[in-house]
């Protein structure tokens, strides 16, 4: 189980926290100095036949995607170096501030909603600090059907945890500004009766502790306006949910401290297992629309990296406080699933394009939108990159063997194969060095007994590996399309989160995916009728993307083999054990809740 | 009360949601922040400012 506070070394690791100056150098400088080193390489390997315009494109190109490889293997590096830990300051007596723990919910299942709800309660209960908070379930639901469920396991909610005047519900009758309009519209009504607002998705789940312990932080330090924690993803169930949740578990709280160690006092905002100080929040967050027609213009989408930077611009604290245990929440279950959530980030950090330049930000906050940005476009980078290299032969000059005068014997050009080797190897380096560092750093410190022992932690982070290199030209592809919808003005919506069975059949990934498969036979006909020295360069990509189909209805299957586990599988958290309860209860209860008949009443209602 | 719960109608149970689940009344002023600049980003305006930054740019014509 994960402890709610981390202990260990706490001092120096925590005050290196606040000295963001020099991780950043760090940073800005080995990413650089990698993407350079790149260029140079690429440089003299297309110069060894006499260097052309393509050569030089290919070159920056290289140099791009290689700075932007070796920035996040740098901040995985960088995580290795320090620990988790709480910080220096606590709170001397007790807690008085006034929580709300806010629910935004969007057609989800509320019997799953709310049990998660009823267990948090209870847990925060057994801190004996329950009564300083509320919940409040902020329904943006469209389906009737949905919302009257709501209604009927909101009565359940109430009566089973007594919690009339500390639970409430309403449903708001329009969705304006989505989730972030959703929260403000709470905030401008109800806001004034809080302190603090602990602000969930509808799938988050806290220890009561945890709570608690994040309000502590709050009231001992009144400059912070925001503090995040690190959700852990639980109780995924298929290959491609497994793969994801061990990756995450594994590596993402090393990444996290590495991110950490360079935010400073401007920290993120994930839009979920978050507190926020009520009054920053509405001093500081107020959104506007931003000029123009969505994906550009209109609400708002990824709001969260916005309101930190808000927060920040006000002179607030943003933090990330990763030694927080107890916080946990679930993640797509297949790779469509993936992919349409990635849809939506991908139409929220494109628009933060519009937001580069607003007035007073700081210079950090600028930065994490351009890391955003580039989190989105970088596979273009790399599909220009290949699509150079195939156009290369075209604008090679002639070979010539005789470039002294006077001089009878041919001069062979140099072979530089080598480079383009060593190069290769340096980024598939960037990509996999990090996570053999932290697979080491985890066996050492023994962190990876939390993960069943070393040698399973090691094997399942292998299989990950395996399978996300196998994934990521399809996710790519699908990146690459969102990216373009964008750019050519398509609005991706708002579309609810798959949380129900998640196994594809093949027909259903092909369905999804065919245009993948297409385009990777085409890149196959056209490397090799146009270069076919490059084909053997160009399979690691363009197989897996003809396989697509097979690849995502594989990894939705439910998995099966012991690789993959975390620490919450192993040792599952009571508050996770207490709401599988409580929806086991809820679940067989249903028809005597009349549960189907409200929901067929509210359809014939509706119709 | 579950069967109670059981025994209601959609309705019902609105009214219900309703007096138990009305939020508190606690209004706050939340004001709409400025984000967009008075002048987009331009790509040749941040070129301009680059140039600006290292003292490259061309002098602002000066009245004699």
């Amino acid at each position: 189980m994960t402890t709610p506070v981390a202990r260990g070394p706490s001092a120096p690791d925590r005050a290196a926290r606040d000295r963001p100056a020099v991780p950043r150098a760090v940073a800005i400088v080995l990413s650089l100095v990698a993407g350079a080193g790149a260029f140079m390489l690429f440089l003299q390997f297309g110069a060894s036949d006499g260097l052309d315009f393509i050569d030089v494109l290919r070159s920056v190109l290289i140099l791009i995607s290689t700075w932007w490889l070796a920035w996040g293997a740098v901040q995985g590096l960088l995580g290795l170096t320090t620990h988790a830990a709480p910080p220096l300051r606590k709170l001397d007596g007790p807690l008085t501030e006034r929580c709300v723990v806010i629910v935004p919910v969007y057609n989800e299942d509320p019997v799953t909603t709310f049990s998660r709800i009823a267990a948090m309660d209870e847990s925060l209960q057994a801190t004996g600090q329950g009564h300083l908070f509320h919940f409040a379930i902020l329904s943006d639901s469209r389906n009737d059907a949905i919302a009257a469920r709501e209604r009927l396991w909101f009565l359940r909610l109430i009566e089973d945890r007594k919690a009339e005047g500390r639970m409430f519900y309403r449903r708001r009758t329009d969705n304006k500004g989505k989730k972030a309009g959703n929260v403000e519209d709470f905030i401008m009504k109800s806001g004034g009766a809080y302190d603090l607002a602990l602000i969930l998705d509808a799938d988050s789940l806290m220890e009561g502790a945890t709570i608690v312990e994040m309000a502590r932080r709050m009231q001992a330090e009144p400059d912070i306006g925001l503090l995040q924690t690190l959700p852990v993803v639980t109780r995924a169930e298929t290959r491609f949910g497994r793969a994801m949740q061990f990756s995450a578990a594994f590596h993402s709280p090393v990444f996290a401290r590495g991110l950490a160690m360079m935010q400073g006092r401007t920290g993120p905002f994930w839009g979920h297992n978050a507190i926020v100080r009520v009054r920053a929040f509405a001093e500081s967050c107020g959104l506007p629309e931003l000029r123009g027609k969505p994906p550009f213009g209109g609400h708002i989408m990824s709001h969260d990296y916005v309101e930190a930077a808000l927060l920040a611009r006000a002179g607030w604290r943003v933090r990330l406080d990763d030694d927080l245990g107890g916080s946990f929440e679930e993640g797509p279950e297949n790779l469509v699933d993936h992919a349409k959530r990635d849809r939506r980030w991908c139409q929220g950090n494109l628009q933060h394009v519009r937001l580069l330049n607003a007035p007073g930000l700081k210079p950090w906050s600028r930065f994490v939108f351009f890391q955003g940005i580039m989190a989105y476009i970088s596979p273009l980078f790399w599909i220009g990159f290949m699509l150079a290299s195939i156009a290369a032969p075209f604008y090679a000059p002639p070979p010539d063997y005789f470039p002294e005068p006077y001089w009878p014997f041919p001069i062979f050009p140099q072979a530089e194969t080598s480079k383009a080797i060593g190069l290769a190897i340096g980024v598939f380096g960037l990509l996999i060095l990090p996570k053999f560092a932290v697979a080491l750093h985890a066996a050492m410190s023994g962190r990876a007994k939390q993960f069943g022992g070393a040698l399973r932690a090691f094997a399942s982070m292998m299989a990950e590996l395996l399978f996300s290199s196998l994934a990521a030209p399809v996710l790519l592809a699908y990146q690459t399309r969102s990216v373009f919808q964008v750019f050519m003005g398509r609005d991706g919506g708002w579309p609810t989160n798959n949380r129900g069975d998640a196994r594809l059949s093949v027909g259903e990934a092909f369905a999804a995916s065919h245009w993948i498969v297409s385009t990777g036979l085409l890149g196959l006909a056209i490397t090799w009728y146009l270069a076919p020295g490059l084909v053997v360069w160009m399979l690691p990509v363009l197989v897996p993307m003809m396989l697509a189909p097979v690849i995502i209805s594989w990894s939705s299957r439910p998995a099966r083999s012991g690789l993959f586990a975390t620490p919450t599988d192993l040792n599952e958290a009571p508050v996770m054990s207490r709401q599988r309860e409580i929806l086991g209860v809820w679940e067989s209860e249903m028809i005597a809740m009349k549960d189907v008949s409200i929901l067929l009443e509210a359809t014939r209602a509706s119709a | 009360m579950m069967t109670n719960i059981a025994d209601m109608t959609a309705v019902e149970i609105e009214t219900r949601v309703r007096d138990l689940g009305t939020l508190p009344q606690a209004p706050l002023v939340m004001p709409k922040q400025v984000l967009e600049a008075a002048e987009p980003l331009s790509i040749r305006r941040g070129l301009r400012a680059i140039l600006a930054a290292l003292h490259l740019g061309s002098a602002s014509r000066q009245e004699m």
